[in-house]
């Protein structure tokens, strides 16, 4: 049996590893968000098999057939300075993407995701959103007792002694 | 009224005013805080046009003064037992009361309107941070200060910057999705880390700022309107009570 796999093995080289795309997770990579609206970030390839090495990214709008491709060099696990993922932009906003990593002659799966939509400030509504109480309180309270000390002083300048 | 009575209720006159004196000094004291805003968040309530809680604050300096020199006057009108200068110590605390309603109204409803939810900041936020005009330039000065004393970014957050589009956006499309001062700085105001702010990491300050600018906006309002309804509250049963000696006065 051990024979069998040792066989199997040497016929499995090491460019058959799958090469994985997927987008940083802010809860476990500690990142705010990986989806902006002009950009993805992608966790980088895995640095043990893929270190050092020169890799593209490939990505086009969802069915459309323009391919357009950025490079960058996987990061060596020793590099504590390197950032967590790679900082796909120049995205347009609200548009949904194919994204896939091509290390040599490795492509990986296709990774498909949307850019956040993007609103105009303009359309926020900054108008009153609603009155408070203490507001109501104190109006009401204050225009009463104003009412009250005008009544008391008319009567005082012109109905008492 | 037997002249026991009369000394009774000059008596009881005569502290409330010593009392209103008091409070409305202390208004004084605390309306000039609100003006002299030590949290420097004017430019907020400015460049929107809805700086009514500042205004509110400044009658109350001077409503706060005229009532501690009213009260003074009142205290002599009450002992020289004289009508006619117990009327114009009634007429003149009315007119600086309805002053004092007025400011007091004004600061509690502005706030709503500033604060009652994030919209209004945000939208200034996005709209004249790091833009060249002078409303602008106070704008950007001020949340620059605010995002670093306080470590936040945006009104709600972060996500603001990515949500909407701004101003600073539409200037530096190349640069972080949100300006450099949500990141910390080190003290020569350069980025701590720049690939930590720029991929949103650690360094990135990831609360929302409305929450100060609410909570300092709130104070300054309380303390003019709330403040200000205390002592408006003592003078109305003081006045009642002056009405009442001025009656039973020959």
């Amino acid at each position: 049996m051990l024979a069998v796999l040792f066989v199997v093995g040497t016929l499995c080289p090491l460019n058959f590893a799958a090469l994985d795309i997927s987008l940083l997770d802010p809860r476990s990579d500690g990142v705010l968000t990986a989806i902006f609206s002009d950009a993805f970030l992608l966790r980088f390839p895995n640095c043990t098999t893929y270190g050092d090495k020169k890799a593209e990214v490939l990505y086009q709008i969802l069915k459309t057939d323009q391919n357009q491709t950025a490079s960058f060099t996987v990061p060596n696990c020793n590099d504590k300075q390197a950032s967590r993922g790679y900082l796909l932009n120049k995205l347009q906003n609200g548009t949904s993407y194919s994204v896939w990593y091509k290390i040599g002659d490795e492509t990986s799966s296709n990774l498909t995701n949307s850019t956040i939509p993007v609103t105009n400030f303009s359309q926020i509504n900054d108008g009153l959103p609603a009155r408070s109480g203490a507001m109501v309180v104190i109006t009401v309270i204050l225009a009463v007792a104003m009412v009250v000390l005008l009544a008391g002083l008319i009567f005082l300048m012109f109905f008492s002694g | 009224m037997a002249s026991g009575g009369l000394a009774c209720l000059m008596f009881t006159l005569v502290a409330l005013n010593i009392l209103a004196a008091a409070a409305s000094l202390a208004l004084f004291a605390v309306a000039i805080w609100v003006v002299v805003d030590g949290y420097k968040l004017y430019a907020i309530s400015a460049v929107s046009g809805k700086d009514d809680i500042f205004a509110a604050a400044w009658i109350a300096i001077f409503t706060g003064f005229a009532f501690f020199l009213t009260c003074l006057f009142g205290i002599f009108a009450a002992v020289k037992r004289s009508r006619r200068l117990m009327l114009v110590y009634l007429i003149v605390m009315f007119i600086i009361f309805i002053f004092e309603c007025a400011s007091a109204i004004t600061a509690a409803t502005n706030r709503d309107y500033l604060v009652g939810n994030s919209n209004l900041v945000k939208k200034q936020m996005l709209q004249y941070y790091t833009d060249d005009s002078s409303k602008g330039n106070q704008i950007t000065d001020t949340w620059n200060r605010v995002m670093q004393e306080v470590k936040c970014c945006g009104a709600d957050g972060p996500a603001d910057w990515i949500t909407f589009d701004s101003t600073y956006k539409t200037k530096f499309p190349n640069s972080f999705s949100w300006p450099p001062n949500c990141c910390e700085k080190l003290s020569n105001s350069e980025v701590k880390d720049p690939i930590s702010c720029r991929d949103g990491g650690i360094t990135l300050f990831k609360k929302g700022c409305f929450q100060h600018i609410e909570w300092v906006l709130s104070h300054y309002t309380w303390a003019v309107n709330w403040y200000g309804f205390a002592v408006l509250m003592l003078v109305f049963f003081m006045l009642l009570l002056a009405m009442v000696y001025y009656i039973q006065l020959d």
